[in-house]
């Protein structure tokens, strides 16, 4: 046989017996794969597209967050400049922003408080009892309102009229997504009447200190930004206004 | 020749073990795929939620710019956009098929020594729980006794003179029958109400519990909010 047929001979012997092994090593890892445990779990290549897909996501949704607060400023310039010189139209403009921060619809400031609820310490069989309940954090809220509060937030995420807080198990959802403690709420206003509102002896916060809720102390805050509320409104073309 | 195909044995050896030693999947992966699922649809929710406001806005913001400096186009634009505003803030009457709630004392109900007396104790708080569960459920706008709740809205009970509580909406002070108008999606509200147990809750608290479905399109008429607005504080962000 002349060499160069030999090597061909060689390395073709060569090639099968490595691709024969390389194949035989990946059959017994599929396989050995598929027995393991006998449930599914999702490939890494599967998770990592999620995850990738989730970090877009939320970047599209807060670079659409900001572009819906430039366009609110525009309508906001526009409107000063429609109301002119005329008195009862600059009445109708101040009026306008005023139901506008009524509504929530555009991130505000000022000064205000913060105050944190925070699950406590279970001993023993009485979790049920230290842990923050929607209506824990509702009538913190309610009682901040009735102090005059004018713009509330919980976790940033701005409270409305129809912002219903109830408990889905270990977590509560407010404005259609789930947040769980510790709840940080801010609120827009005076912020001595805010914070002795929430401080009277026996008050709302006494209440949650008794069932041994770890609750911080009021902080008074000179100036807070609350975002906009992103939700649906009864006049969205999601839903049906009159 | 045998030398190369030493070579080669062994490279193809060192490459299969590199390629199986890969580490197995764990339990915790399966847990945090279903967590990467619930964010996900989250966000796409958002996602539809933020483009239907600003597609909203930009057609507000384009009446404006069609004005074209034209004073009465401006104006016209103005009052339009204060009308959309007003409506989502809660100042004008909403009207649409909706459910009303009529709770008021009843003391010919059976007496139940553990509920007994504890509406009036705890009043605010339940009408609190229900009117929750009805912007949870369905709910578009409501009113009690004509106050309507908007953002700042607040339910307290308040104790006077000589230990009676009176009960407040909006700082103003309410009376039996308490009236709970909801306007909105009646058979999701309905069902919140049947699955709380409502009527009986309160029936055990010596309360009746009356309520009244009305399926047509102007069913019932919440009133708008004439209250004092917000703005003292609170001043919107400008983001140029």
């Amino acid at each position: 046989m002349s060499t160069k047929m030999k090597l061909t001979l060689s390395l073709t012997v060569v090639s099968m017996a490595l691709g024969l092994m390389v194949s035989l090593q990946y059959r017994q890892i599929s396989l050995s794969r598929l027995t393991s445990g006998g449930s599914w779990s999702p490939s890494d290549t599967e998770e990592q597209k999620m995850e990738a897909q989730l970090t877009a996501l939320k970047n599209a949704n807060s670079t659409a967050q900001q572009q819906l607060a430039t366009i609110t400023t525009q309508i906001s310039l526009y409107e000063k400049q429609s109301a002119g010189s005329n008195q009862l139209l600059q009445q109708l403009q101040s009026r306008l922003e005023d139901e506008r921060i009524l509504g929530g619809l555009t991130p505000v400031q000022g000064p205000g408080i913060s105050v944190t609820l925070m699950d406590g310490i279970a001993t023993g069989q009485n979790i049920e009892s230290v842990l923050t309940h929607d209506w824990d954090v509702r009538s913190v809220i309610n009682e901040l309102f009735t102090a005059g509060a004018e713009a509330v937030s919980i976790n940033d995420y701005r409270v409305v009229a129809t912002s219903a807080i109830y408990c889905t198990g270990p977590v509560v959802r407010i404005n259609d997504h789930r947040t769980g403690a510790p709840f940080v709420i801010k609120a827009i206003g005076d912020p001595k009447t805010l914070q002795s509102a929430l401080d009277i002896q026996g008050g709302v916060l006494d209440a949650l200190r008794s069932r041994n809720l770890r609750v911080s102390d009021p902080q008074q805050v000179p100036s807070l930004t609350i975002p906009a509320f992103t939700g649906n409104t009864p006049s969205s073309p999601g839903g049906s206004g009159s | 020749m045998w030398s190369v195909t030493g070579i080669s044995a062994v490279l193809g050896f060192m490459l299969t073990v590199q390629i199986t030693s890969k580490p197995q999947a764990s339990p915790a992966v399966l847990s945090s795929y279903l967590d990467l699922r619930t964010q996900l649809l989250e966000q796409m929710q958002q996602q539809q939620v933020l483009d239907k406001e600003i597609a909203k806005e930009n057609a507000q913001l384009d009446q404006f710019k069609a004005s074209n400096g034209n004073t009465e186009d401006l104006k016209k634009a103005l009052e339009n956009d204060a009308q959309t505003v007003s409506a989502e803030a809660g100042m004008m009457p909403l009207a649409g098929p909706g459910i009303s709630i009529s709770i008021q004392d009843n003391p010919n109900l059976p007496f139940v020594a553990d509920y007994a007396g504890k509406f009036q104790q705890y009043s605010d708080q339940e009408i609190s729980q229900i009117v929750n569960d009805l912007f949870a459920n369905g709910a578009k706008a409501i009113s009690i006794n004509g106050q309507r709740l908007v953002t700042t809205s607040s339910i307290r009970l308040v104790s006077g003179l000589g230990g009676f509580s009176t009960l407040q909406i909006n700082t103003y002070p309410v009376s039996m029958p308490y009236v709970i108008s909801a306007v909105g999606n009646v058979d999701l509200m309905q069902a919140v109400i049947n699955v709380k147990q409502v009527v009986t809750l309160l029936n055990l608290m010596q309360e009746d519990c009356l309520i009244t479905v009305h399926p047509e399109a102007n069913g019932i008429t919440v009133p708008g909010y004439h209250g004092p607005l917000p703005g003292t504080w609170a001043k919107e962000v400008n983001h140029s």
